[in-house]
């Protein structure tokens, strides 16, 4: 895996649809201009009023990735390693976990 | 000139290739038939598709997506005339009454006034194509990443096949050719969905 010297690559994920609000979710995973296998794609994510989730598991790309004050890491070449795996899920505390995907934006 | 020459031309913001797109591009769209109609009633003119043009191109990176299928031209002027298509009178310029006749009266144009809700119709498709890229995300992500990379963040095949670890070009083009099929059929799927119970 290589990122391009010149462009910085966000990905934007989506918990789906859901009546509950608090149970929404957005994640924004982050890819740096010149990343190879060794490097951290840097990992946010808010709940549905847009604040940080304190803490939880975020499963994706086959990887469950430490979130805590909303931010975790994944390795770049964990993330081409599972680009065939189209579960995601959020996992909170206390909570229910809820799925999500990829979003065209 | 060939098509490469002007191609690299139009890439590097040149006038002379730029002057080149005017001529066998906007212009002559923009005089069609089929174009100027729509053009006058949504407030374009060939300045307004110039500045799209160039935007687009140059500064969104679309110029890149050009692969040499089919004529330069012809390529560039499918892409304006889906503008046309598409421009939105709700949004683009103002438009006046004071000067058109409800019946054509006085030899003057009649005064059109939009039928369709364009912002509502703009919506629709804005979530249709969100339903159409889920469909090819479950498929395969990996289909939904090389589409997304190619068309948000105007990334060239080697470029995609890099971040991927695909191997060959020639593999993220075909991946992507197949993607744009599949979202066509998909969009046959959901577009008779009703979306307004979604907004």
């Amino acid at each position: 895996m290589k990122t391009p010297a010149d462009k910085t690559v966000i990905l934007t994920f989506y918990s789906h649809p859901m009546k509950d609000l608090s149970m929404r979710w957005k994640a924004q995973l982050t890819f740096p201009a010149n990343a190879d296998d060794e490097t951290a794609a840097l990992l946010a994510i808010v709940d549905g009023g847009g604040v940080a989730v304190p803490s939880g598991v975020f499963e994706f790309a086959g990887v469950r990735i430490s979130v805590v004050d909303g931010a975790g890491k994944l390795r770049c070449g964990d993330f081409v390693r599972g680009k065939h795996n189209p579960s995601i899920w959020l996992h909170r505390p206390g909570r229910l976990p809820v799925p999500g995907a990829l979003t065209f934006e | 000139m060939t098509d490469a020459e002007w191609l690299e031309l139009v890439k590097k913001g040149e006038d002379e290739g730029w002057k080149l797109v005017w001529e066998r591009v906007v212009e002559p769209e923009s005089r069609s038939q089929r174009s100027s109609g729509i053009m006058h009633r949504n407030s374009l003119d060939a300045s307004d598709l110039m500045g799209m043009l160039y935007e687009e191109m140059i500064g969104g990176g679309k110029i890149n997506l050009f692969r040499g299928e089919g004529s330069l031209a012809g390529w560039l002027r499918r892409y304006v005339r889906g503008y046309i298509l598409n421009s939105n009178p709700n949004t683009h310029g103002e438009m006046s009454i004071e000067g058109a006749f409800a019946d054509g009266e006085g030899n003057c144009a009649a005064m059109e006034l939009p039928v369709e809700d364009k912002q509502l119709i703009s919506k629709e498709v804005w979530i249709n194509t969100h339903y159409c890229f889920h469909d090819l995300w479950m498929k395969d992500p990996e289909r939904a990443y090389i589409h997304l990379l190619k068309t948000r963040f105007h990334f060239s095949s080697e470029e995609t096949k890099n971040f991927l670890d695909i191997s060959s070009t020639a593999n993220v083009d075909q991946i992507f050719s197949r993607n744009v099929k599949f979202m066509r059929e998909s969009w046959k799927k959901h577009e008779n969905r009703d979306h307004r119970k979604n907004i």
